[in-house]
């Protein structure tokens, strides 16, 4: 199926599964917060439950990654996305077609494990903070009527067994004791502490720090931090350096004809654009022509691009192309140095005759010159003196 | 081989199974726990079973008034063992 999937910008891919990891970070520990119940809000009050969220956040992403990265997908598969984003536990536990390698998979038994530590733990802060949070709201009940009415009213609609709780209070006299029957049974129900929470939250001033308003702190944390985050990358990647962005994925290995095409067609036009970042783009596409295992389509692509201005300029003294296709003979493939050779050539014979220039015994050994893999170091670097002799006499 | 659960603790278990994190003495409340003794029995059974974990560092223990005071909760991991033997005692 993946196999159909519309094609895309990996950019948002990317995005469609950081805001598909979103939804199924927060399932995922929700399922192993289950056991819980109604008090869950107490491990979402904790920083840990929120790293174990992030993790579990950063890692569809890191399996989108990797799964590109080993050719079982594209990232730039719509489906793709799709299927990493929601259905990453499936993967991750060997039920799908997909096999991601071994490493991420102990990431997930270590999540599973965390979300025992996690429960555990959280037991023990709702030791100390409930404590907290019961005896603050008990003083304020035995200061205050009202509230102690309040308390009770929500313990009588939510408690499950109201005449229980009547008979106790009947057995007791103290107001303290009382109180502490009525917060028991207000918070002891399958809701655990959000009923008292929507009554004591109005309290002024309030009374204690709920478990509610913790979370929502860190829900505001996240989403601050996200935000942050999407704002950066986008303006790194779609504003500043869209440029390096397309390079890279010109160069990329495995990506199909239609990211090609894209990255080309965004080289182009910023190419032909005639701005200043013209030179650095045409730089990079050198420095990248000469890293090895480059597939000869996107070096074909590369050598397009770099002579996209000779149109217009190849013939003015300030044209830095020759100097940097001179540079690509350094190149370790030698079918980048052939080119480099060959595009060297084209471009010498539609210069104008230079009088006095390299002797012509020079530029016909230039021009016998066939790059071989078993081409010396010296034996390129001779040739590029050369080259670097005859570019300067046009100038 | 654990003993199997007397029904009281089965009781005690289900309320913990429905409520989350329970104190000791919801589980008084809730289930058929008469005094703090069998309380304090219950907990120890459960735990020791590894259907539920006890706050760590309680000195429950230590006597049975404590008891009241426990936190207990369920550990995901065993969430699937405590269903099977609510299932059974069912």
């Amino acid at each position: 199926m993946i196999e159909f999937s519309p094609d895309w910008d990996s950019r948002y891919g990317y995005l469609l599964v950081f805001l598909g990891a979103l939804v199924s970070a927060r399932f995922q520990v929700y399922k192993r917060l289950e056991v819980l119940k109604g008090k869950q809000i107490y491990a979402w009050s904790l920083y840990r439950t929120w790293l174990v969220f992030g993790i579990y956040l950063a890692l569809p992403l890191l399996l989108f990654w990797l799964l590109d990265r080993t050719g079982s997908i594209h990232d730039t598969s719509l489906f793709s996305a799709v299927l990493v984003s929601l259905a990453y536990p499936a993967i991750l536990a060997g039920g799908t077609s997909l096999k991601p390698a071994g490493g991420i998979l102990a990431v997930f038994d270590w999540l599973n494990q965390a979300a025992d530590g996690l429960v555990k733990r959280t037991a023990e802060s709702v030791a100390v903070e409930e404590r907290i949070f019961r005896r603050s709201i008990l003083t304020a009940m035995t200061a205050d009527t009202l509230r102690h009415d309040a308390v009770l009213d929500v313990a009588r609609l939510h408690a499950e067994a109201p005449d229980a709780m009547d008979r106790e209070m009947a057995e007791t006299t103290t107001v303290q004791e009382r109180a502490e029957i009525a917060y028991d049974y207000a918070t002891s129900s399958a809701y655990g502490l959000r009923p008292l929470d929507a009554v004591t939250s109005k309290w002024q001033p309030a009374v204690a720090l709920s478990p509610y308003r913790r979370t929502r702190r860190w829900v505001a944390v996240y989403l601050a931090g996200s935000v942050v985050l999407l704002a950066l990358i986008y303006a790194l990647v779609f504003i500043h350096y869209p440029s390096d962005y397309a390079i890279w994925r010109l160069f990329k290995p495995g990506t199909g004809h239609q990211d090609l095409h894209r990255s080309v067609a965004l080289l182009e036009s910023a190419c032909l654009a005639q701005d200043p970042g013209q030179f650095e783009i045409e730089s990079a596409l050198v420095r990248a022509l000469q890293r090895p295992g480059i597939e000869l389509a996107r070096t074909d692509e590369a050598f397009r691009l770099l002579l996209l201005r000779r149109g217009a300029s190849a013939q003015t003294p300030s044209n830095p192309v020759p100097g940097l296709l001179i540079d690509s003979l350094r190149a370790r493939s030698v079918d980048v140095r052939s080119r480099a050779q060959n595009t060297l050539l084209m471009l010498a014979h539609e210069q104008p005759p230079v009088v006095g220039s390299v002797g012509t015994n020079s530029f016909e050994d230039l021009k016998a010159w066939k790059p071989l893999s078993a081409d010396s170091t010296t034996e390129i670097e001779s040739r590029i003196r050369k080259w670097e002799r005859f570019w300067n006499l046009q100038r | 081989m654990n003993k199997p659960l007397s029904p009281e603790q089965v009781q005690a278990l289900r309320v913990i199974h429905a409520k989350g994190i329970v104190r000791g003495r919801d589980l008084k409340r809730f289930a058929s726990i008469k005094t703090n003794k069998e309380l304090k029995e219950t907990l120890e059974t459960l735990s020791r079973n590894q259907f539920v974990t006890l706050q760590s560092g309680s000195s429950f223990l230590e006597s049975e008034d404590a008891a009241l005071n426990a936190y207990v909760v369920q550990l995901p991991s065993g969430a699937a063992a405590v269903e099977a033997e609510l299932k059974r005692a069912e």
